[in-house]
Formats: C-alpha cells, structure tokens, sequence
C-alpha cells in the first residue's frame, strides 16, 4: 500500500475526508479486503496511542514549576544587580586607589615603621601613644 | 472551549500582575496537554519532567509578549514539541559519545496476568518503547496528529513544515508502529 493511500486512510481515520471522499473510501473498504485489514489495524494502532497518553508528569509538578520560577527570578534580580553596578566597579577602583595613595603620603600619621597594609588603609595602631597622636 | 478561552485570558492578566496563584492555575490547567506532547516524544522520566517544566518557565518569561493569538495550549505545545526535538537532539550526540550495546532496547514484554491497570500500563510502555525507536520529526507528527488530536493543518503550522509533509510523515510514522506493535500481541 502507498503512503498516498495510507494518506487517504488516515484522513479518513481522523474526520479530515469530506463527504464524497469519505463515501468513496467507505465504497473500497466494503469491496477490498486488504484494506478493512490495513483499516482495522490502523484503528488498533491509534486506539493504543491514545490508550497510552501521559495526562500528568510526577506528583506536584506545578509546586515544581512554581518554585523554579521564583528561583529564576532571584537568580535574575541578582543578574540585574550585577549588571547595574558593573559599569561602576572601574570608578570603585579608582577611589580606592586614590585614597590609598592619599593615606601612603600620610603615612607619618601613624607612625614610620607602620607596615605598608597598615599605612594604605591608614590602620591607626591601637596603642594608648596612637590616641594621644591622633588626638593632637 | 471559548469559555476556557475567557478564563485563561483573565489568569494570564493575574499572572502578568505577579499572581502566582494564577499562574500555579494556569500549570495544573495545562498539564495535561503538555504531558501528553513530552512524554510521547520523551518517554516518562526526569528528561520529561524537566522539559515540562522548562516549557512552563519559558512561557512565564514570555507572559509579557503573548497576545493571545494562539489559543494557549497551543502555543504551550509549540513550546513543549521544539524543546523535546532539542532535548532528543542532546540525547543523539550523548549517545553517540557513550554509545553501548545496552541502548538499543527491545519493547518490554506485555503482562499476560490480566489484572487491568497494569495490563494497561505495560501496553503503554510498549506503545512508548515503539514510539522511541521513530526518528524524532515521525514522532512528533505522530504525537501531535494521533495523540494530541491536531489537525494536519494545526501539526503543520505547528512544527513549520507543509501539510503534504505532516499526512507523509503521519502514514509513514504509523506505518513503522503498526509494524512494531503487530508482533506484541496488543491488539485483541
């Protein structure tokens, strides 16, 4: 049989013949054998299929979908986030610099021998003499 | 179901507010429909649960741009057939990366015990067993036209080939599963 032909049976299968095509396909199944039998398992076939439909995936699939969405959409806020503030990590790293650079020429505010960490972050050792310095 | 019709507009709007109610509405609403597209192309499992559940999150994302020109289930199902086709596109080169003998997987034996429920689930591991072994685009033809109930025209639009293409498919897709299904004593 041709895949025309299965064509035509398929059609027919699904209500897509109009009257006279349908009329004409009942005619050849009343006189060929062949094809009742092709009909008939065709029938058997998508009987089977719709037999076998999943209606449902696994048990609370939507409290699933619910809470993929909602993680997605902190994922996205923090997304957002990080998108925001990009443009501004260039002139972050600029001011550190400079206020690094303003707290080294200051350094001998909290002492010569303080490391150079301590000196870029203007650490004031907290020692009783530091106090009495700073409060100069 | 225009009625459906009206109140799937009117839970989409709440969704579109934030409602998540509406839209844990609209998921329980659709499952069914969508279900049906995945596992027919996947098979029950993870991978289908997963592509459920992508589909659902692909249609929240685009809640904002849906316009309702479609009727809701089918745009579900555009959504569902072509994350499927991808998602049996990964599984074609996973398997060929770890191609074993163990892959090519005869169809379950039917129960002959005759207790019903499980007859009836053991057919459809067999219908789902015969489903797999069809290449992906005879598969989703058969799923949509034979299980889904689209017209040719609706598959045709649906999966973006011509109509002569989806009834060509569809008999020779059903062609290869009479044969399939012909030796697993199903049929009476």
């Amino acid at each position: 049989m041709t895949d025309s032909y299965r064509s035509e049976m398929l059609r027919a299968l699904t209500g897509e013949l109009s009257a006279s095509e349908r009329e004409v396909f009942e005619r050849a199944l009343a006189t060929d054998e062949e094809l009742r039998a092709e009909w008939e398992h065709l029938q058997k076939v998508s009987g089977l299929l719709q037999e076998s439909r999943a209606d449902s995936f696994r048990p609370f699939f939507a409290t699933r979908v619910a809470q993929r969405i909602k993680s997605e959409r902190e994922e996205s806020l923090t997304d957002a986030l990080v998108w925001l503030f990009r443009p501004l990590a260039p002139v972050a790293i600029a001011v550190v610099a400079f206020l690094a650079l303003s707290n080294w020429n200051e350094r001998e505010l909290i002492g010569d021998d303080a490391s150079f960490f301590a000196a870029i972050f203007a650490a004031v050792p907290a020692t009783p003499e530091a106090a009495y310095v700073l409060d100069m | 179901m225009p009625e459906q019709v009206g109140t799937d507009r009117a839970l989409i709007d709440q969704a579109r507010a934030g409602d998540e109610a509406a839209l844990r509405a609209l998921i329980e609403r659709y499952e069914p429909q969508v279900a049906a597209t995945v596992v027919g192309m996947l098979g029950p499992g993870d991978e289908a649960d997963d592509v459920g559940q992508e589909t659902f999150v692909r249609f929240y994302q685009s809640l904002d741009k849906f316009r309702g020109d479609a009727a809701l289930g089918t745009y579900l199902t555009r959504i569902a057939i072509n994350l499927s086709l991808n998602a049996l596109e990964r599984r074609k080169r996973q398997r060929w990366r770890f191609w074993s003998r163990d892959d090519e997987q005869a169809p379950p034996e039917p129960s002959v015990d005759g207790r019903d429920e499980q007859a009836a689930s053991e057919r459809a591991q067999v219908v789902q067993a015969a489903l797999d072994q069809l290449k992906p685009a005879f598969r989703a033809v058969v799923v949509l036209r034979m299980i889904e109930g689209y017209s040719t025209k609706e598959t045709a639009a649906l999966l973006e080939i011509a109509e002569g293409t989806v009834l060509s498919r569809l008999a020779r897709g059903m062609k290869q599963l009479e044969t399939l299904l012909k030796d697993e004593d199903l049929y009476d």
